[in-house]
């Protein structure tokens, strides 16, 4: 007897839940899974300043991600998005190290114009013999890029 | 016969046309990954791009264009990361290299000198 008049609750307990479940925010794993990607670049500060276009893109991506109603098509877009992410990590590695490169390259010249080594190239290097000949100031301390 | 079904049914919003823009950007984005060496840097991702854009020609001559797109808009994101892959290693290596000369000393330095990369 009491099965018989529990029977209606449950039945509309699943249909609530079958319901919720149609309106809630959908969560697959790859969903899941670019929804972190994005998180975690999106909280690297080196990505953020060195490649917010890239980052912007992938936000985009995720966006039209969760927007989909096509489960093929929202599986791909979580994918696009992990990639884009890894894009922006690239450029921005790219951008870090290019910067480096440059400061490298500014201390080498003027070390060599300082030590008349192999004679100034730029202006900047003029003061050949100013000071003794010693590696370009210990600046050089940053590691290349990574996160 | 087929076409005018097509263009039918995508008036209709039921089917998506032929992919043909998203084929093409992502073979540019292969192509150019090819020219800047992305075999040597990042073979796997360039490996996966030509996979994917080459089911994704496949899938337009079966006329499966919804898997066509999808396919070919993976192609183009692992093209372009495969080339941004291959930027930034080559800019690290130039840092390395600059760095190795810093460790050098100066009277040896230009014996080597000729060895530098491009920097740009």
């Amino acid at each position: 007897m009491t099965r018989v008049r529990e029977c209606p609750g449950i039945a509309g307990l699943i249909i609530v839940s079958v319901a919720a479940l149609g309106c809630a925010p959908r969560s697959t794993a790859a969903l899941e899974r670019a929804r972190a990607a994005y998180r975690d670049a999106s909280r690297d500060q080196q990505v953020t300043e060195n490649a917010p276009l890239a980052l912007q893109d992938a936000k985009q991506t995720l966006e039209k991600a969760e927007r989909s109603l096509d489960e093929k098509d929202t599986t791909s877009l979580a994918y696009v998005v992990e990639r884009k992410v890894e894009i922006a990590k690239a450029n921005a590695e790219e951008r870090v190290a290019e910067r480096l490169a440059r400061r490298l390259s500014r201390e080498q010249a003027r070390a060599r114009g300082e030590c008349g080594g192999r004679g100034p190239r730029s202006g900047t290097a003029r003061r050949s013999g100013a000071r003794p000949c010693q590696p370009p100031d210990g600046q050089v301390d940053a590691r290349p890029a990574r996160p | 016969m087929a076409l005018a079904w097509a263009t039918l049914l995508a008036a209709g919003g039921c089917a998506h046309p032929p992919p043909t823009a998203q084929v093409a950007t992502a073979s540019r984005a292969v192509r150019l990954a090819e020219s800047l060496r992305a075999e040597s840097y990042s073979p796997m991702d360039l490996r996966l791009a030509r996979e994917e854009l080459d089911r994704a020609e496949r899938a337009v001559r079966d006329e499966d264009y919804d898997r066509a797109r999808r396919l070919a808009e993976q192609a183009s994101v692992d093209a372009e990361l495969a080339a941004a892959k291959v930027r930034s290693e080559k800019a690290r290596a130039r840092v390395a290299h600059l760095r190795r000369r810093i460790q050098t000393p100066p009277d040896d330095r230009g014996a080597r000198s000729s060895n530098e990369p491009t920097s740009r």
